[in-house]
């Protein structure tokens, strides 16, 4: 049994985990649950010895373990399974097995026959130990790194959404792994987003919020509502900006998919964005509900179906055509690809209109830099900072750079992903403004976001995704979050 | 996100710490110095230990001497900016632009008809290049099989000899003077100031710089990154072009050994100036000074007495010290 | 099996190709089928392809280092000049020379994030200056006492020479090293992705040491034999080993992007240069041609490579990331 007791973790005054305890039996598998946010990621860090709790212990079967350190961490039995998996693509099954052979000589014959073993207790039996992994599934990747991890002895695997990527087909083999494992005596914490996969595989439910313990529950008595109250426990701030009374008239559309059916998705997406406004999609990761904003950039391949913009039929084959139709796009990774870090603010706030202007001719950088001025004073940044490279930002501010340039450019239409991911509370309020504002001047913006606050809050239209198809759009006003929530792990109305 | 609330609502700037700041500005200010420092220090041991060198005309031929790396450097600084390193192949490009242009007035061509043919030339060869690298080959391992193919065609049809122009009507601009100032020296210093304005300037110029800079976001934002390249490629080939032109006028002829050691320099030039090695950044100055310290350092090894070898030596330590300097420099300010 | 197929398609592809290219040799050009030839082509393979086995160790680490040839020129001279009383000694302080030059560019790299590539550069012109400064004019010759080594390394060994069986012996027992050790492992995972390769426990700093260290090795080795077999090192000599060694290695299928890329392909790649090169030569015609083969088959190669990746999908057009170390953006 492992159990945790009085686990905090400050960070100055900020309590990232207070007094947390709870135990979880060997042979069952126990949920991890909670928002972003409420302490989850803290927790698996202490772990997996990446942090050092300021307070508390961690007892396997009534010893306490050391996990003050990775590797005593993984002395100690503790084996966590990341969302970004290590295992290595370009080695075969077994050689990643061999990487962490303790001899120098590598006795391949014997470490197949070994990691073979491990494979089938996950359920791997077709997997072939040498073939490459980058030639499995994500799915059977993850569980290849699951077996790593039994071949070092552990006893306590925490797993970190496993299925997030995965599709039904690997998620079966991940349950059925999963199980396997509890059924053995390991001690099994399963963290994960999707609610249905508490009645599926988890005996026993954790609930995390603002870094407490919210509930613990075994899960055949627990209705979801019960634990979607024990997550949520509060009412929604006032983070979203409200919708101007005089905006919205215009009836053209700025942009329509009808019929669009992109080659990741199982059936096709019909939807329609009007000037002004601001439409959500949303869908579990993996559900394709990226999908729309992709092929509206130019980036997915499009099986049929068609797109117009502002009544023109519209098909961006890369970048370039589309940022000279008039759309934007920012991707997920926006601390890689939304700025220039290292060149002064001002240029990367006034690269789209750099862009916009074509290659030929004079740019002139005082005007350049003076056209900024008005962008930069609505993101609020100094004109003291408009000059200093946009590393010296932070981290909230580098985000909004890296959506509130695309204002010098003035385009029609704004594709953003996970528009607030990784930004903080006092930031998101900022990035929700900006937008809003520029929407209620007659831009219109399609966001795809996992967070369903912000699809609820910001969102005035939500489409929904399910199993790689476009299950249908709401208007955000008419759904609880629960009523979301059921849609999205579902694909209906009812769960 | 937890840890993150504390900030509240509304936070105007906020300056990550306070190190980045107060080590930012020092860094930055020391990536300015880093290549001027040891102009400085060459220059105040030459002034002290070699008589005379400072002198009016010693410090013109200087100038003059760096003019050649220092052209093609300029060139060859566009690849650098725009992300790909550097190239292997600037001396086979410039050898076979000489012969293309001295072949051209051999047969009775105009000046300008020679002109325009190799500067077409070395737009094809530049374009080639290009293309290749912006399709994702590796900039060095291409430049260089692109240079070894093209230096044994040259080589090949030319059947390896030299050919002599009887009359030269580019001589003035290769071996005359202006007021004094050996004409090579003014295109050196011309180019340098064109350059750097390009650069500021135009819209090619600064794009060039963000595609350097992060190409990635270049490319989301709607530059043509690949066609960028070709461009930096491109405007390589002319400064080698212009290098061709400028030497074929100072000796009258062609010939495959003629630029010899010519990409080292230009590379070390490039190096030592202290240019991003990364890219994206357009301070092209740093190619002609890191031109001129070459010289300046060959110059005063040379009134020394110290032979070829401790040159070129020389010049491969200098140049890792700045580089390896600049990258922990850079790591420190993050 | 699979594994064996898998590695078996490329292998088969160079296979076929170097016997077409010997067939066609030998019905086209006079003198290209006699045993001297082939002990010449053999004798040149076991010299390219430890250049070429060098460049594969740091390219599988997902790095390059494009000083070979300047390494293998300085340790030949030192060899010759150390080795003035003992051949031992010479072999000796060349080799460690070498090391250790790998040793640090490697630790270096490692542990500032430098792009390998330029690093190199820098390198492959400072130390052509030292090559210099060792040998500023007539080339460092062997003692007469010692030119039996010289007629030993040419003697003929069955189809090759006891150069070309030292050469082979080195490079297959590599070979075997990169498969069987956890070390020749670890360099694969580093080449497929370092941040995981760390998460899953390598020693990456080991790594990056050990690939520069033994390319510089390797390299080194090829400089002494060849100063050995001629009698003689010059400051300017051993130049276009770089680029037959790279054109070897990337012939012989070893990715730059890192983490692909094995030993029998290698040798393979290196007998196919050479095979051209002696082509080239027995028919009299400039060296020239030689160099418009060698960087004709280099950038053939390099297109090849880039267009099946684009076929497998593989993000090999992010281009971006080529040996720049980590990004680091």
């Amino acid at each position: 049994m492992l159990e945790i007791r009085d686990l905090s973790k400050s960070y100055g005054a900020v309590a990232a985990l207070s007094s947390v305890s709870f135990s979880a039996e060997r042979g069952m598998v126990t949920a991890l649950l909670g928002e972003n946010g409420a302490g989850k990621s803290t927790l698996v860090k202490i772990l997996s010895g990446l942090v050092v709790p300021t307070n508390g212990g961690i007892f396997l079967d009534g010893r306490p373990i050391d996990t003050t350190t990775p590797d005593r961490a993984k002395k100690s039995g503790v084996a966590v399974v990341q969302q970004e998996i290590s295992v290595l693509p370009n080695l075969t099954v077994a050689e990643n097995f061999m990487l962490s052979a303790r001899f120098g000589l590598l006795r391949r014959a014997k470490a197949a026959a070994e990691c073979r073993g491990y494979l089938d207790r996950l359920g791997l039996n077709n997997v072939d130990a040498n073939r490459p992994t980058g030639s499995l599934t994500v799915g059977e990747r993850q569980l290849v790194e699951i077996a790593r991890l039994l071949a070092q002895d552990a006893q306590v695997l925490v797993l970190d959404e496993p299925t997030a990527a995965l599709g039904d087909r690997d998620i079966a083999l991940v349950h059925q792994a999963v199980r396997r494992l509890a059924a053995e005596g390991k001690v099994v914490l399963y963290i994960t987003h999707r609610l249905n996969e508490l009645d599926e595989i988890c005996e026993h439910g954790i609930v995390l919020r603002n870094g407490r313990l919210a509930d613990s529950f075994a899960t055949s008595e627990a209705s979801i509502g019960r634990v979607i109250h024990a997550m949520i426990g509060r009412e929604l701030d006032e983070l979203y900006p409200p919708v101007a009374e005089n905006a919205i008239s215009s009836a053209e559309s700025s942009l329509v998919l009808s019929g669009l059916q992109p080659s990741a998705l199982h059936g096709p997406i019909d939807l329609e964005i009007r000037p002004g406004e601001i439409v959500a999609t949303s869908g579990q990761i993996g559900s394709g509900f990226v999908e729309p904003l992709r092929a509206a950039a130019g980036m997915a391949t499009v099986a049929s179906g068609d797109m117009r913009l502002f009544g023109k039929p519209y098909a961006p084959r890369n970048h370039f055509e589309r940022c000279a139709a008039g759309v934007a796009y920012c991707s997920e990774d926006r601390q890689l690809d939304g700025f220039f870090p290292d060149r002064p603010v001002w240029e990367s706030l006034s690269a789209p209109a750099l862009a916009a202007s074509g290659l030929w001719g004079v740019a002139n950088a005082k005007r350049l830099r003076r056209g900024i001025d008005r962008v930069a004073d609505r993101m609020t940044i100094s004109p003291n900072y408009r000059g200093r490279a946009v590393r010296a930002l932070s981290g909230g501010n580098a985000q909004k750079v890296s959506i509130g340039k695309w204002l010098s450019s003035d385009p029609r239409l704004l594709l953003v992903e996970e528009p607030t991911r990784g930004v903080d509370v006092g930031a998101r309020a900022e990035v929700y403004r900006l937008i809003r504002d520029l929407a209620d001047q007659g831009l219109s913006v399609l966001f795809a976001s996992t967070d369903l606050d912000e699809v609820l809050g910001f969102g005035e239209r939500v489409a929904i995704f399910h199993n790689r198809r476009h299950v249908t759009t709401l208007p955000t006003a008419s759904l609880t979050r629960d009523g979301l929530a059921t849609w999205i792990t579902h694909g209906s109305q009812h769960g | 996100m937890a840890a993150n609330m504390a900030e509240g609502a509304g936070t105007p700037i906020v300056v990550d710490g306070e190190t980045p700041g107060v080590s930012g500005r020092w860094g930055g200010w020391m990536q300015t110095i880093a290549p001027i420092a040891p102009i400085v220090v060459i220059f105040v041991l030459a002034a002290a230990s070699v008589p005379g060198f400072v002198s009016g005309p010693n410090l013109i031929a200087v100038v003059q001497a760096s003019a050649i790396t220092g052209i093609a450097a300029i060139g060859a600084a566009a690849i650098t900016i725009v992300g790909k390193f550097v190239s292997l192949a600037i001396e086979q490009q410039a050898v076979t632009l000489a012969y293309v242009f001295t072949a051209m007035l051999m047969v009775g061509q105009s000046l300008t008809a020679a002109i325009a043919v190799t500067l077409v030339a070395a737009i094809l060869l530049g374009a080639v290049q290009g293309y290749l690298v912006s399709r994702g080959l590796n900039p060095i391992v291409a430049t260089l099989a692109f240079g070894s193919a093209l230096y044994g065609s040259v080589v090949l049809l030319s059947d390896n000899r030299t050919i002599t122009l009887r009359q030269n009507p580019v001589a003035w601009l290769g071996g005359g003077t202006s007021w004094g100032v050996p004409n090579q020296a003014i295109v050196f210093l011309v180019l340098l100031v064109i350059g750097t304005l390009f650069l500021s300037r135009t819209r090619l110029g600064r794009q060039l710089v963000l595609t350097g800079a992060n190409p990635k976001a270049a490319e989301l934002i709607g530059i043509p990154v690949r066609k960028l390249v070709v461009i930096a490629y491109v405007l390589a080939a002319m400064g080698s072009a212009l290098v061709a032109i400028l030497v074929v006028g100072q000796v009258s002829q062609a010939s495959s050994n003629m630029f010899d050691g010519l990409t080292i320099d230009v590379v070390a030039a490039i190096l030592v100036g202290g240019i991003a090695i990364q890219g994206g950044e357009g301070q092209l100055w740093r190619a002609g000074v890191g031109a001129l310290i070459l010289t300046m350092l060959s110059n005063v090894m040379l009134l020394l007495g110290l032979d070829a070898g401790v040159r070129l030596l020389l010049k491969g330590a200098l140049a890792a010290a700045v580089l390896l300097t600049m990258t922990v420099m850079k790591g420190r300010g993050r | 099996m699979s594994a064996l197929a898998r590695i078996d398609r490329g292998l088969w592809l160079r296979i076929i190709l170097s016997i077409v290219l010997l067939v066609a040799g030998s019905i086209l050009i006079d003198g290209f089928a006699t045993t001297a030839t082939l002990a010449s082509i053999t004798e040149n393979v076991g010299l390219i392809g430890l250049v070429a086995a060098g460049l594969m160790l740091t390219m599988v680490v997902g790095q390059l280092d494009i000083a070979v040839a300047s390494v293998a020129a300085v340790s030949g001279i030192i060899a010759l000049l150390a080795g003035q009383n003992s051949l031992l000694l010479g072999i000796v302080a060349a080799l460690a020379a070498a090391g250790v030059y790998g040793g640090v560019i490697g630790w270096i790299i490692a542990r500032t994030g430098v792009s390998s590539l330029v690093l190199t550069v820098c390198m492959l012109i400072g130390l052509r200056g030292l090559a210099l400064v060792l040998v500023p004019q007539a080339p460092a010759i062997l003692s007469d006492d010692l030119f039996w080594v010289s007629d030993g390394l040419v003697a003929r060994i069955g189809p090759t020479s006891l150069l070309g069986v030292i050469g082979l012996v080195i490079i297959i027992a590599l070979g075997l090293a990169m498969r069987g050790t956890r070390l020749g492992l670890s360099m694969y995972a580093v080449g497929g992705n370092v941040e995981r390769a760390r998460g899953s426990g390598v020693n990456t700093t080991r790594v990056y040491v050990a690939a520069f260290a033994g390319s510089a090795l390797l390299a080194g080795t090829a400089g002494i034999l060849a100063s050995l077999r001629s009698g003689s090192a010059s400051g300017t000599g051993m130049d276009s080993l770089l680029l037959d060694g790279v054109t070897a290695a990337v012939v012989g299928g070893v990715s730059l992007e890192g983490g692909r890329g094995n030993i029998i392909n290698v040798l393979l790649g290196a007998l196919i240069v050479r095979i051209i090169a002696a082509a080239v030569a027995l028919e009299g015609v400039q060296s020239s041609v030689e160099s418009i083969a060698t960087g004709g088959v280099l950038l053939a190669m390099l297109l090849v490579d880039y267009a099946l990746a684009r076929r497998s999908g593989l993000p090999f057009a992010n281009s971006w990331r080529v040996l720049a170390g980590p990004v680091r953006i």
